[in-house]
């Protein structure tokens, strides 16, 4: 056999093979194995907490911040205390649309009761707002314990168009979308909201030229800080109202 | 397409049952490379142990899956070559050559047997017949490998070709 022969049979051979190796040998291989990484959970939460944190410095900073518009008002209501009606309006553009939800609902009763005084709570607006003596009465009630009574008096401006369109209807319910204030209403605002009092009589002047029936029951849905919020601006508004009596008697005198 | 390349996704993954079974399909084949180097069955498993680890750490690095049995091959070669080297491996001459009359009853063509006269020979012998006469290396590549001289190559293959050719002839008596 020559070398190259010997080359070639063990070439031949034992080029290729297997052999198995002790079952001892894996335990070894497996300690030294890379171990899997576990796996990363994404922390949500914490982005979660990040964005709320931020949506509520953001709605704060809004809803605390007296925008132009806020502003504005307070010059009308300081260089004028009671309103004329082109003041009105403009307070009544200012009105804040995130309220836009809250609903009033008024819907025309049996003419019965006519000639009845209508119900404020605010005997200052009444008087200053000259109502007719022969007036048809607004009931106000709540048919929800979940929801406080709530003065017609102190809604914001109603929309005289859909006032006027539910007047010739009188078995109808009308729908009539209110804006109230925001739930948070900053100090600096309290003078727009009284403004926005001023301009719901405009509305309920409105109503009555239109002659609907003598009782209309006015539903108004509100969650609680609203009506506390307002309550505290009915008394503001009442104070202005004194003062602004006090002041004219002052100088008819 | 072999069975055990659907196992190579799991052991990258840190799977434990697909490190196995990726282990069990491969590493009979560095081992009967391995035994071809060593003497001894200890030595060859060690090897065969320090191959199969480093596929594990490298397998992320292999591109192709139908690579992986040459690359096993290469490496476990220079796992024994490096072992070999670390012992520093007696240069023997034809006087320590072991008696080519002793032991080997199987007959020629018994693969085993073939790996059993292999591994009789010297380890300087045995390693230059494996490099040169099954993984196709040059002298040249044996000298560099091995930090030997290219002549101490070639007489560690004349010897060991010697001792086979002896050995093999015992077997054609038998």
């Amino acid at each position: 056999m020559s070398p190259k022969d010997v080359d070639k049979l063990f070439r031949e051979a034992l080029n290729e093979g297997q052999a198995n190796p002790r079952p001892e040998a894996w335990a070894r291989v497996a300690a030294s194995l890379p171990k899997a990484e576990p796996k990363r959970r994404t922390l949500w939460w914490p982005y979660a907490a990040a964005a709320s944190v931020a949506i509520a410095a953001v709605g704060t900073w809004w809803m605390q911040a007296p925008g132009p518009e806020a502003a504005r008002s307070q010059q009308l209501a300081a260089s004028n205390p009671l309103p004329a009606a082109s003041s009105q309006q403009q307070v009544a553009s200012n009105q804040q649309p995130a309220a836009s939800n809250q609903q009033l609902v008024a819907s025309n009763q049996q003419p019965a009761a006519r000639n009845k005084q209508l119900v404020a709570s605010s005997q200052q607006l009444v008087a200053r707002n000259e109502l007719p003596v022969a007036s048809n009465q607004l009931l106000v009630t709540s048919y929800s314990k979940d929801f406080a009574l709530f003065d017609v008096a102190f809604l914001p401006r109603m929309e005289a168009d859909a006032l006027e369109e539910s007047v010739p209807l009188l078995k109808r319910r009308a729908v009539v979308a209110v804006q109230t204030p925001a739930p948070e209403v900053p100090r600096p605002r309290y003078l727009q909201l009284a403004a926005n009092v001023q301009n719901v009589w405009t509305a309920v002047q409105e109503y009555r030229e239109a002659e609907v029936p003598a009782e209309v029951t006015v539903e108004v849905h509100l969650p609680a800080p609203v009506l506390q919020r307002i309550n505290q601006t009915k008394m503001l508004a009442s104070n202005l109202n004194q003062s602004w009596s006090t002041l004219q008697s002052r100088r008819s005198r | 397409m072999e069975a055990w390349y659907a196992h190579i996704q799991g052991a990258l993954q840190g799977r434990l049952d697909a490190q196995r079974a990726l282990y069990e399909a491969l590493a009979p084949r560095v081992l009967y490379t391995c035994r071809r180097y060593f003497s001894h069955e200890a030595d060859a498993e060690d090897a065969m142990i320090r191959t199969m680890t480093t596929m594990f750490q490298q397998l992320p690095t292999i591109r192709e899956a139908k690579a992986l049995p040459a690359w096993l091959r290469r490496t476990a070669v220079n796992e024994c070559l490096m072992e070999l080297r670390r012992r520093k491996v007696e240069w023997v001459g034809a006087d320590g050559l072991p008696d080519a009359g002793s032991s080997a009853t199987d007959s020629l063509h018994d693969r085993e047997a073939l790996m059993e006269l292999l591994r009789q020979l010297p380890d300087g012998y045995r390693t230059v017949f494996n490099l040169y006469a099954l993984e196709g290396y040059s002298h040249a590549e044996i000298a560099e490998q091995l930090g030997i001289s290219e002549a101490t190559s070639k007489s560690q293959l004349s010897r060991a070709r010697q001792w086979m050719q002896r050995r093999l002839a015992n077997f054609d008596l038998q």
